[in-house]
């Protein structure tokens, strides 16, 4: 008898089909807020290169509820997609020690620490010069 | 005391039928029972054309690698006990690759994505015997040990939606033995895997998704293979283009 395979297609919706792809979706979409939040920045940017009406005009509008709401998201997203790659870290760059690997949970653990002292020392420079 | 379950299995049978069909079953399970017990009674008692692949029974030969209530899973390790709550199974082919009859798969693609990459030491010069053993300690053996118990059952591929968007792409279980073959201090075959894998249907269709280490049954990790090799693979990738511009020159 000769052969005749069936070749399945893959759903236009896999990605809804479980958890772990949703949670996938999830942190390409972060990219999203993340984008938006920066091009809000460098319209930010514009404006104080411009003049002092253009920067005045950005800033109020950074005190809008809506504005602020969508800079919680993209901090809330910018978060979330750190600690996925705070998770790749021990997949992508094992680093070995004799017969053995440094444990995955510590290099999370560094990348977590490395991420709070950057934060700590922005909120400082912020003080600071604020 | 005798407890029944409904399995379901997705029938194939080429020039019968047009596509997969779902055949319900009322087995009775034991404790003990694995799916691919079950398919064994179905066989035996119910269906004798159904058509499965199988082999060791116990998670080495990659086999009877299938589908689960959509989940990649090997039919010899997932005990039919794990879904009694839910009161029914539904098992398929791993349908990322063309399906011959019922359960079984046409594994050539995978075959011919394996070979690409030659995953066999590749030594420049044959080693005379007056050389003795290549010694290797256990610290450059632990390098790449991981990688050495992929049994190519082929889950991986059923967990790439990369796989499913272009069928060409080379994917998990053969990056991670080609990887398995760079990390190995008696190889020095690189250039030609890395002329494979950066290729545009190597390594860089990849999005890490990471669902193949999720259902690896040997816990390979061929997400975090992959995600090595892309970094290991640029300079490969840049000496080739400065190559390909002295040639045009």
């Amino acid at each position: 008898m000769s052969r005749k395979p069936y070749v399945a297609k893959q759903s236009a919706n896999w990605y809804l089909q479980n958890r772990f792809f949703k949670l996938y979706m999830l942190r390409e979409l972060t990219s999203v807020p993340v984008a938006l939040a920066a091009l809000n920045l460098f319209w930010g940017l514009a404006a104080l290169a411009g003049s002092a009406e253009a920067w005045a005009a950005w800033a109020g509008a950074q005190t809008h509820p809506l504005v602020v709401v969508f800079n919680l998201i993209a901090i809330a997203a910018a978060c979330f997609n750190s600690k996925t790659w705070f998770e790749a870290i021990p997949k992508a760059m094992p680093i070995q020690k004799g017969e053995t690997f440094v444990p995955a949970q510590k290099l999370i653990r560094a990348a977590w620490g490395a991420f709070a002292a950057v934060f700590v020392l922005l909120v400082l420079t912020v003080l600071i010069f604020a | 005391m005798s407890q029944t379950i409904t399995l379901e299995v997705m029938r194939y049978r080429p020039g019968v039928d047009a596509k997969p069909w779902p055949q319900a079953f009322q087995i009775e399970w034991t404790q003990d029972m694995s799916i691919l017990d079950a398919l064994a009674l179905i066989k035996d008692d119910f269906e004798p054309e159904l058509a499965y692949r199988w082999s060791c029974r116990m998670e080495v030969c990659g086999s009877c690698g299938m589908v689960v209530n959509g989940e990649p899973k090997l039919a010899c390790s997932t005990f039919v006990r794990d879904y009694a709550a839910k009161g029914k199974i539904t098992v398929g082919a791993l349908d990322q690759f063309p399906i011959e009859k019922d359960l079984i798969v046409d594994a050539d693609p995978f075959i011919q994505k394996l070979e690409s990459v030659k995953p066999y030491i590749i030594s420049k010069k044959a080693r005379p015997l007056s050389e003795k053993e290549h010694k290797q300690t256990p610290a450059q053996l632990a390098k790449f040990k991981q990688y050495t118990m992929c049994i190519n059952c082929m889950l991986c591929y059923q967990a790439c939606p990369q796989v499913g968007i272009n069928a060409d792409f080379l994917g998990p279980a053969a990056t991670a033995l080609a990887h398995r073959y760079n990390l190995d201090n008696r190889d020095s075959g690189k250039a030609q895997r890395f002329k494979v894998m950066n290729d545009e249907n190597g390594i860089w269709p990849c999005t890490f998704v990471g669902y193949c280490s999720e259902v690896c049954p040997k816990h390979v990790d061929p997400a975090g293979a992959i995600q090595q090799v892309k970094a290991a693979a640029v300079p490969f990738w840049a000496i080739s283009q400065l190559q390909k511009e002295e040639e045009s020159k």
